[in-house]
């Protein structure tokens, strides 16, 4: 849109460094760029954004973030749902803040992947497929895990 | 050779000195011993064997514990204690006594190495008794120890006799029981004498004949040389030719369970072709997830995204009815549209400004243009992720049911196939190939062999005919002339003997085998001795010989049919050999000693082997357990038994060990509980 998106970049949170790599080397994520859209879209569902300071590795390129149809769309969106009442959240010059918003739920997203992978004792891999298979089958948003679900994926002895 | 009794003393099981009675008659030639599982049947039998050659089976354990356990763990460190086998027998009108013993001193709870040494009496007609000065020779002379192994045996064993690789052993020990080797060993002996005849006639039989003489020694020498050459291959032929039947019967196996490999392999295949489209299905949609799942979350997101645009609309908002930069313009240009001038901060100024907060910029208008564009796609695209997700997990789901499937089906084929033995075909069938071709080699070398020998044969009938015509002059050397032609006609003759007497022995031997055999089996399997002296059994099938895998049971019953013949044979050929005079009344008559015979064969088989060796052995000495022993086989030996026995076992296990033997409406001790662990030899009658 205009000249100063080049130097627009997204950062990804350090802490979560090693469900990334995961993410990348087990669950077919080309790029750290799917991972934070994928990330993103979870933590928005799950309501959590959570800020972050320490970032890992070098910045993202927002015009390589949107490179996939819709992700754009995406970042858009759930900035314009944040900032409900400020239309002008949309404006060019704010893309920084729409950035930040978005960076803040990749990193809650992050975070409610990693805690499904410690809680349901599964591979991040299957996490992941089973967080979209659940967001189609219904309304979404993580149902309460129940005891069973928890030591199913227990091996006793 | 006929047994008249054991005595043992702190042999193994059998504590102290304990002696059993073995004479027997014609009328009654069976001696019966019953004994427990490890009551020492099998020391029992080996005490002959150690007796006669200082020798045991290879299935007595521990054969450095040969003093009964109780005897020496009492025997205090220093003192030395016996062991030793007496066998009493006679053999053609002389009565024997061999002693085999040995004092093993005790220095640990470890018996030590023993030096048994052999000594043999032997009782003359007229009744006086000598030492015999090389008792282990003489021994070989009365029953050479190759042919022992035919009347000392262990029934569970004695299909070894019949096994392929046993015949060179088995032929030749027939050859020493039927007189045969004698005939070899004086052909073999034969040219040394003619060698001593015709160093004479080289001496003084002038130039010529001389001259001949040194041929026909170097033709001789070919022709020793040629038939050791000719034993060698033959030797190895009969190795290379068990090992190819080895593995023509390895692959054979094979070809059996080739189907159930080939479509084990086949399943292998579709196995490994379901579990890749199982895993490429199942990366497709972590890529489909990795790269679009986001979208499946963007439903009420997108929602409110579109209300949002919508309200934005609706209140007017959007588009924008007066556009930011418009009104910035005016105030740049510091005049309203209607003319009137912007001066900053008049109030005109500040009202235009104030609409410039009103004012929609241009810019986010078109976002949001952008945006609301977006939203009917992303629904369209995210419904779409659905529909490829659904199927995805549908293919999942297939390729995973197939791999279940075909995962069951290969371990069924696998357990059939894990009792087969599957070595590599290929290799197998190189093996066999380059098997064939040493065979090849080594038959044409036979062949090649044979023929020099034939030449050489020739050229020495040549040469002695030159000999006989050749001047001689010196008396000597054509008494020597004279001598070596005999010899020569003798060796011929001999061979020519020997030739005959192997055939006809052959064909009594394998008429006997047929008829023993019949009497004993049900089956109308005949076996066959070939010219090579091998064990085969035959069925006919409408005319057509086709050669009978042989069972354990079956094998058995062709063994003691064999050694039942050959027993037979012997005495009949032993008795007819005397030029002279009577034979000796127990010529070629030898014992048959053995171990559980009736171990693998039905109640049926058992009955007829019973008959038949109580008839056709001229002495039997028969040890069984209670199982195999009492019923058909009883009944069958008991008119023929002289002797009746229990190897009472003596036990110290606790708890009611206790078991007795009925025999004969009475009953026997079988099993006792005691102090120390050993057996006792208890004659019934």
């Amino acid at each position: 849109m205009t000249i100063a998106l080049a130097d627009v970049r997204v950062r990804r949170p350090q802490q979560h460094e090693a469900l990334m790599q995961e993410l990348q080397n087990e669950a077919n994520f080309p790029t750290f760029r799917d991972i934070l859209l994928f990330s993103a879209a979870v933590g928005y569902r799950q309501e959590r954004s959570v800020p972050f300071s320490a970032a890992a590795g070098d910045p993202i390129r927002y015009e390589t973030l949107t490179g996939p149809a819709f992700s754009d769309t995406l970042v858009s969106m759930i900035a314009a749902n944040v900032v409900a009442e400020d239309p002008e959240i949309m404006d060019a010059v704010r893309i920084e803040e729409r950035i930040k918003i978005f960076e803040e739920y990749a990193n809650g997203g992050l975070e409610f992947i990693q805690e499904q992978v410690n809680v349901r004792h599964q591979p991040a891999a299957l996490v992941v497929v089973d967080l979209v298979a659940e967001a189609f089958t219904e309304s979404g948003g993580a149902k309460p895990v129940s005891v069973d679900e928890l030591l199913s994926g227990v091996t006793w002895g | 050779m006929r047994l008249q009794s054991i005595t043992l003393t702190n042999f193994r099981q059998f504590a102290d000195v304990q002696t059993f009675d073995l004479t027997s008659d014609s009328v009654r030639p069976v001696s019966l011993l019953f004994g427990a599982n490890g009551a020492g049947k099998t020391t029992f039998l080996n005490a002959f064997t150690w007796a006669l050659y200082g020798t045991m089976s290879d299935d007595v354990e521990q054969q450095d514990r040969m003093i009964t356990d109780s005897i020496w763990r009492a025997l205090p460190i220093g003192d030395s204690a016996e062991v030793a086998v007496e066998v009493r027998f006679d053999h053609e009108g002389r009565d024997y006594r061999v002693l085999r013993s040995a004092a093993l001193r005790k220095e640990s709870d470890q018996q030590g190495v023993f030096s048994p040494k052999v000594q043999l009496w032997t009782t003359k007609p007229d009744g006086s008794s000598e030492t015999v000065g090389a008792p282990q020779e003489t021994i070989h002379s009365i029953l050479p120890r190759g042919v022992s192994r035919s009347f000392f045996f262990n029934g569970e064993r004695i299909e070894n006799l019949v096994k392929k690789g046993a015949y060179a052993e088995v032929q030749k020990d027939i050859k020493v029981l039927l007189d045969l080797e004698q005939v070899e060993r004086a052909i073999a002996h034969l040219p040394k004498v003619d060698r001593k005849l015709t160093a004479d006639l080289k001496k003084h039989g002038g130039d010529k004949a001389s001259g001949i003489q040194e041929a026909i020694d170097v033709l001789d020498e070919r022709e020793t040389a040629a038939q050791e050459e000719l034993k060698v291959l033959e030797s190895d032929l009969a190795t290379l030719t068990e090992e190819r039947d080895s593995v023509t019967d390895l692959l054979r196996q094979h070809a059996e369970s080739a189907p159930i490999q080939a479509e084990r392999d086949a399943v292998g295949n579709e196995l490994e072709e379901a579990r890749s489209a199982r895993d490429a299905a199942i990366a497709e949609r972590a890529l489909l997830v990795a790269t679009r799942g986001f979208q499946a979350f963007t439903d009420t997101l997108s929602e409110s995204t579109a209300a949002m645009a919508q309200s934005l609309y609706q209140k007017g908002a959007l588009p924008a009815p007066l556009k930011r930069e418009f009104v910035d313009q005016l105030l740049d240009d510091g005049s309203c549209i209607c003319g009137t001038p912007l001066t900053e901060h008049s109030v005109p100024w500040e009202h235009v400004k104030d609409w410039r907060q009103r004012a929609g910029l241009q810019a986010v208008e078109t976002a949001w243009q952008q945006l609301s564009g977006q939203i009917a796609p992303l629904s369209a695209a995210r419904d779409e992720l659905c529909d490829s997700l659904a199927a995805l997990m549908k293919r999942i789901g297939a390729e995973r049911d197939r791999v279940t499937r075909l995962e069951e089906r290969k371990s069924e084929l696998d357990g059939k196939l894990r009792d087969s033995r599957m070595e590599d075909v290929q290799a197998l069938e190189t093996n066999r190939m380059e098997l064939d071709g040493r065979i090849g080699v080594k038959q044409q070398r036979i062949g090649a062999v044979k023929a020099e020998l034939q030449t050489i044969a020739k050229e020495v009938d040549q040469k002695t005919k030159e000999r006989s015509r050749a001047v001689v002059t010196d008396e000597l050397a054509t008494k020597a002339r004279s001598r070596s032609d005999l010899v020569q006609s003798v060796k011929r003759a001999l061979e020519d003997i020997l030739a005959i007497r192997e055939e006809d022995i052959r064909r009594r031997l394998d008429a006997e085998l047929k008829a023993v055999f019949k009497s004993i089996t049900h089956q109308n399997h005949v076996p066959t001795l070939s010219a090579g002296f091998e064990l085969t059994l035959y069925k006919d099938v409408n005319g057509v010989q086709l050669p009978v895998p042989k069972s354990t049971g079956e094998n058995q019953i062709l063994s003691l049919s064999f050694v039942a013949a050959v027993s037979k044979l012997a005495r009949e050929i032993r008795k007819e050999r005397r030029a002279e005079g009577d034979s000796v009344e127990d010529a070629g008559t030898y014992p048959i000693v053995m171990d559980a015979a009736f171990g693998s064969l039905d109640q049926d088989y058992q009955e007829a082997v019973s008959r038949a060796l109580a008839k056709m052995a001229p002495q039997l000495v028969v040890l069984v357990s209670k199982s195999q022993g009492l019923g058909k086989v009883v009944t069958e030996l008991m008119p023929y038994v002289s002797h009746l026995g229990v190897i009472e076992t003596h036990t110290t296990a606790p708890g009611s060990v206790s078991d007795d033997i009925e025999l004969e409406g009475m009953s026997y001790p079988y099993i006792r509980a005691a102090e120390s662990d050993h057996s006792e030899l208890k004659v019934i009658k």
